[in-house]
C-alpha cells in the first residue's frame, strides 16, 4: 500500500520518513507543497466517493485515496511567503486539510484532532484535567505577578506560548528586575528537578529515551540519552488521551523528579521525531509505518 | 482600562459590527481592544487541573486579520504569542465568551470546507466540493465563490475558488444565531423549511455562540442546501437585523 506523505521537501522529519518507509519497501507518494502551489491546481472533493484529485499543472493529476495511507508534515508558511504565494499556500493547505480530516484511511496526524498544544495555558490545564502531573504555571505581562510567581516558585522555566519552537530558559526574579508589559505576555512553569524523559507514542507503541544533561534545554547539549521504560500507569494515561487527541503519533515531553514522579511539561502534535529514530534504528519511523499500512 | 470591563471586545479597529455592539449596551462597561493589548492585560494562573483568568470579563472575539505577509519574524511571534494567551484565556476563563474557542481550535469545529461542516453539523444532501487556484472546477460544479471574500463569482473568476455540484438554487437566505436566538435576515416564504431550528442545531454542533449560517434554497420543496456557516459574522450580515442580534449578544455576555 502505498503511503501519501504531505509535507515539503528539506523537512528533516519528512527524509526520514520516506528514508525508511522506502528502504522498507513501501511505496511513497510525496505531495511537496512548495511545488504545488507554484503553479495552478485543484482538487475535487466527493463526500462518498472513493478519492480526491489533485490537479496541478506542474505535474500529472494525483490521486488521493479516500481508504489510502496518509502522513502530514503540514504547517502554515503564507506569512513567509510572497502575498500571492502565502493566499495559495493557505487555501491549498485549507482545501487539502478538509480533504484528509475526512477521508476513511489512516493518517497521521488527522487535521481535526486537538490542536492546543499552540495555546501552551490550555494544553497544560488539559493535561492536568487528564490526570498528568503538570508543574503550576503563570502566564502574565504583569511584573509584579511575574516577580512574585518567581519568589513563590523560585526560578522557573520561560518557554513560548504559542507552539513554535524555543529554547526553555531557566529565570529568576532578577531576569524580570526591569519587565516591561510591553515585551509580554510570557509563560513561566514552575522547574521541576530530576531528568527529561521523551517518548513517542505511536498507536499503543512508546518509545521512550531517558535523557540526562547539565543544560537547561538538553537539545543541542551534550546530552547523554538510554532507552527508558514507561510505568504502566503514565502510559495509560498517554494512550487515553492521544485517543481522545484524535492523535495517532505523539511526542510526549516528561521531567520526572527525584522522587519518581513522572511531569507532563507537554504533547507534541506532529513530533519532528527523526533525531531520536536514528538512535532507535528506525524503530519510531517502522511504528508510524505499521499504523499506516495495517 | 481592560481591568474594569465588563465585557471586552477584541477585534480591528475599523471593525463596524462591534461599534454597533458596543453602542448598544446600557448598562454594562464595554471596552475594545486589539488582540496584543487584550493579551498583555490577561494573566493567567494555573496549579493543578485549577485556572484562573484575570480580568474576569466577558469576551466577545471578532475576527482578526491574517498577519501581514512576510513581516519581521520578532513580530510574527509577538502576534502567535498573542493569540495563544488570548485563545488559552477565552478557553478557560469562567466567564462568557462568544463563540468560546477550545481543545480543536480559535474557531470552535469549524471549516471552510462545506463537506466537512455538513459531517460535522450532521446533516444530510452533501454535494461535492472543489477548491481551485487558476484553474477551471469540472463541468459537474455549478455554484462558485472567492475563497478571499466568499462572493458570487463564474467558474475561475477569482484567484482561489470554491465550488460545489449544486444547481444554482431559487435564492439565498442567512439566519443569524446567537446562543439560543435566532434571526432570518428576509422575510420571503420559505414554505414548511423552519431554517432557524436547522441553524441553532447546526451551530449547537459545532459549538458555536454566533453564526451566520447561510442556506441555498433550491426550486420546489427540496430542503434548503447548509453553505456556509461563518463564525465571525460581518455587519452587513447582521445589518436587517442589528438589534436584535447587538441585544442578544448583550444578553448573551451578561448572563
Amino acid at each position: 500500500m502505498t503511503i501519501h506523505v504531505v509535507g515539503v521537501q528539506g523537512d528533516n522529519t519528512v527524509c526520514r520518513f520516506v528514508e525508511q518507509a522506502v528502504a522498507a519497501g513501501t511505496p511513497v507518494a510525496f505531495v511537496d507543497l512548495h511545488a504545488v502551489v507554484r503553479h495552478p491546481w485543484r482538487i475535487t472533493l466527493h463526500p462518498d466517493g472513493d478519492h480526491a484529485v489533485l490537479h496541478t499543472a506542474a505535474d500529472r493529476p494525483l490521486v488521493l485515496p479516500a481508504d489510502g495511507a496518509y502522513y502530514l508534515r503540514t504547517v502554515d508558511l503564507s506569512p513567509v511567503l510572497p502575498p500571492d504565494r502565502g493566499r495559495a499556500w493557505r487555501h491549498l493547505i485549507g482545501a487539502l486539510m478538509a480533504y484528509l480530516d475526512a477521508v476513511t484511511g489512516p493518517v497521521v496526524n488527522r487535521p481535526g484532532g486537538h490542536s492546543h498544544n499552540g495555546a501552551k495555558p490550555l494544553h497544560e490545564w488539559w493535561l492536568s484535567q487528564h490526570g498528568f502531573a503538570v508543574p503550576p504555571a503563570l502566564t502574565s505581562s504583569d511584573p509584579d505577578r511575574i516577580r512574585a510567581f518567581l519568589d513563590e516558585r523560585g526560578a522557573a522555566i520561560v518557554k513560548a506560548v504559542c507552539g513554535s519552537r524555543g529554547t526553555a530558559q531557566l529565570v529568576s526574579t532578577a531576569d524580570f528586575a526591569d519587565f516591561q508589559p510591553a515585551a509580554g505576555p510570557v509563560h513561566l512553569q514552575q522547574r521541576v528537578d530530576g531528568f527529561d524523559v521523551r517518548v513517542h507514542l505511536v498507536g499503543d507503541e512508546a518509545f521512550a529515551e531517558r535523557i540526562d544533561s547539565d543544560a537547561v534545554d538538553y537539545r543541542g547539549s551534550d546530552a547523554v540519552y538510554r532507552p527508558f521504560e514507561v510505568p504502566s500507569d503514565v502510559l495509560a494515561l498517554m494512550r487515553d488521551a492521544a485517543r481522545e487527541m484524535d492523535l495517532v503519533f505523539t511526542g510526549w515531553d516528561f521531567r520526572v523528579s527525584p522522587d519518581g514522579r513522572w511531569w507532563c511539561l507537554e504533547a507534541n502534535p506532529m513530533p519532528g521525531y527523526d533525531f531520536y529514530d536514528r538512535r532507535c534504528d528506525g524503530a519510531i519511523s517502522a511504528a508510524v509505518r505499521r499504523v499506516l499500512v495495517r | 482600562m481592560l481591568r474594569d470591563a465588563d465585557i471586552i471586545v477584541i477585534d480591528e479597529a475599523d471593525d463596524p459590527l462591534s461599534a454597533a455592539v458596543a453602542a448598544h449596551a446600557e448598562r454594562e462597561h464595554v471596552v475594545r481592544a486589539r488582540l496584543t493589548d487584550a493579551a498583555r492585560a490577561m494573566t493567567i494562573t494555573q496549579d493543578g487541573p485549577a485556572a484562573t483568568v484575570d480580568p474576569p470579563a466577558a469576551l466577545l472575539l471578532r475576527p482578526l486579520r491574517p498577519q501581514p505577509a512576510m513581516s519581521d519574524a520578532d513580530d510574527r511571534f509577538s502576534w502567535s504569542e498573542a493569540f495563544a494567551t488570548v485563545w488559552s484565556a477565552a478557553a478557560l476563563t469562567d466567564r462568557p465568551v462568544v463563540n468560546r474557542p477550545g481543545e480543536w481550535g480559535w474557531s470552535a469545529r469549524t471549516s471552510a470546507s462545506a463537506v466537512v461542516t455538513h459531517r460535522r453539523t450532521g446533516l444530510d444532501g452533501e454535494a461535492a466540493e472543489a477548491y481551485w487556484h487558476a484553474m477551471r472546477p469540472d463541468p459537474e460544479f455549478g455554484f462558485h465563490q472567492s475563497l478571499d471574500d466568499w462572493r458570487l463569482v463564474e467558474a475561475g473568476e477569482a484567484p482561489f475558488g470554491r465550488s460545489r455540484a449544486l444547481r444554482r438554487p431559487r435564492g439565498w437566505e442567512q439566519v443569524i444565531v446567537v446562543g439560543t436566538d435566532a434571526f432570518r435576515v428576509t422575510t420571503a416564504d420559505l414554505g414548511a423549511r423552519d431554517l432557524e431550528s436547522d441553524s441553532l442545531r447546526a451551530t449547537a454542533r459545532l459549538g458555536l455562540s454566533f453564526a451566520a449560517v447561510s442556506w441555498a434554497i433550491p426550486d420546489g420543496d427540496e430542503p434548503a442546501v447548509l453553505a456556509r456557516v461563518n463564525p465571525f459574522p460581518t455587519f452587513p450580515d447582521c445589518r436587517p437585523v442589528l438589534t436584535d442580534v447587538a441585544r442578544a449578544l448583550i444578553r448573551w455576555l451578561t448572563r
